[in-house]
């Protein structure tokens, strides 16, 4: 760059330095048709109640519907709805548990169940329910399904940063220290997955699009990893039982 | 009264230099950026829209499209993941960075000069700190801002000091415009209403880059499609024809 103070006169000619003129106005022509100017969104977002709590990322993939925008919207609802409960879920300070070591271990084994149950929805829900929204193939989807499943889905998330505000504010007794241990490697697992796997997935399956070939079957795997090493909890949860003396 | 005026200038020109500097290396990064990621493929897109303009207008032969080329069989892979890598990170400079500019532009500016020597030795520093800017260099620019100036010769202060502040006015003012208008260039280039649109957004270069790429290959696509259905037709009818 040369221009500046030291030579006056110099006008910036940023189309014709080594872009192409045409080139630079057909990406404006898309880009603009696919921006939603500032007004649209809070418009849209009184037309589309559903769409409130979204970022305007969002709005513009259900509005606009560039390409792949089912799932363009689906992991950036996600997002935007997981940031949402993770933004809040400060606001609510859980009250200490006092619990005995024994009635501990139950807690725990429950809140265990119940994070598998929960595990287990989420399959359902992406492997069902987001299907249908989807739309089959070459047909478009629905976008009110769509965000609705982010929502259910996003609803088990904040279930988890529950569990995981409640065990923290759990008394760790020196004999349930491993059961304790490996809960909240479960708990922060799920969370930090909660946390990436939409973001993680968007830019999959953006490096996939922008690289992608129209010959070339486009296969890319989304699977959210929330599984948690449940052998070694269930053998501490044993271990702890025994010292307690239940079998 | 002319010292105030001259004070007041000197600093709406500094803010707007500095505006200016801030703006082209902005779009330098994001040309840079643009190249890399967007470039080619929209070049493929304007090549296939120029192709169907033609055919649809009956122009195809006039504008020497030929027939039996095939445009969709080598479309540009524009690879976003390895060049990402080389590319330089947005540029927003930071409030020191900022500050020490200015205090540079203040001290270094060749419209601020005394004489012929002073202006020659601003230009050169003033090269020095704008690179430094560019390149977000905070030591540079404060190793520049110690930088002595050489000694005004009393030789060449022929005018009179009046006439002396009235002529740096005027190189101000002329400077000032001149910035300005290159910011509003800048500002209303294709590349520079790509930027806005990148900035108003509210995703990162790459993101809002990869986003356009996806949609244009998209559109490619599409128009690939309908280029091969009215190469198809002509070709029909002529061999009705």
């Amino acid at each position: 760059m040369e221009s500046g103070p030291e030579d006056r006169g110099l006008k910036p000619t940023y189309e014709t330095r080594d872009l192409s003129a045409g080139a630079l106005k057909t990406s404006l022509q898309v880009a603009s048709k696919d921006a939603l100017a500032a007004d649209d969104t809070a418009l849209i977002r009184q037309q589309r109640p559903y769409l409130c709590a979204l970022s305007n990322e969002s709005i513009r993939l259900a509005v606009k519907e560039p390409p792949m925008w089912e799932y363009r919207l689906y992991f950036q609802a996600l997002a935007d709805l997981v940031g949402n409960a993770t933004a809040t879920s400060g606001d609510t300070t859980t009250p200490q548990l006092i619990k005995g070591p024994l009635e501990t271990a139950n807690w725990i084994g429950e809140r265990f169940d119940e994070y598998q149950r929960l595990a287990e929805r989420i399959n359902t829900l992406v492997n069902t329910q987001l299907q249908v929204a989807l739309g089959p193939p070459g047909q478009s989807g629905d976008a009110a399904a769509i965000v609705s499943v982010a929502n259910r889905v996003a609803e088990v998330y904040k279930r988890f940063l529950g569990i995981r505000n409640e065990a923290l504010s759990l008394h760790v007794w020196p004999e349930m220290a491993g059961v304790s241990r490996e809960f909240a490697k479960i708990c922060d697992g799920s969370i930090e997955e909660f946390k990436t796997y939409p973001v993680r997935s968007l830019d999959t399956l953006m490096t996939a699009l922008a690289t992608a070939d129209e010959n070339t079957e486009l296969v890319l795997n989304f699977e959210m990893k929330l599984k948690a090493d449940t052998k070694r909890f269930s053998s501490e949860l044993r271990r702890a039982r025994k010292h307690l003396g239940v079998v | 009264m002319a010292e105030a005026e001259l004070a007041s200038l000197q600093s709406l020109l500094i803010d707007a230099e500095l505006q200016l500097k801030t703006l082209q290396q902005q779009l330098d990064v994001f040309a840079q950026h643009y190249r890399h990621m967007a470039a080619g493929l929209a070049g493929e897109l304007e090549t296939l829209n120029a192709r169907i303009a033609a055919i649809l207008a009956g122009r195809l032969h006039e504008q020497g499209f030929d027939q039996d080329s095939h445009p969709w069989v080598d479309i540009p892979s524009e690879d976003s993941t390895s060049a990402e890598q080389l590319l330089l990170p947005d540029f927003a400079p930071s409030a020191s960075l900022q500050s020490l500019y200015r205090e540079a532009a203040k001290r270094f500016h060749p419209d601020l000069s005394e004489n012929d020597e002073d202006h020659t030795w601003r230009t050169q520093m003033m090269r020095q700190a704008n690179a430094a800017f560019a390149a977000g260099d905070s030591e540079t620019l404060r190793r520049l801002l110690t930088q002595q100036a050489p000694v005004v010769s009393t030789a060449t202060q022929t005018n009179s000091v009046l006439a002396a502040l009235y002529e740096k006015i005027q190189r101000v003012r002329s400077r000032l415009n001149t910035v300005l208008q290159n910011q509003r260039d800048a500002e209303t280039s294709d590349l520079g209403l790509l930027y806005t649109q990148a900035e108003k957004s509210g995703l990162n270069l790459t993101e809002f880059l990869r986003d356009l790429v996806v949609t244009v290959r998209a559109e490619i696509y599409e128009k690939r499609a309908l280029l091969r259905t009215l190469l198809d037709k002509e070709s029909t009818n002529g061999k009705r024809a």
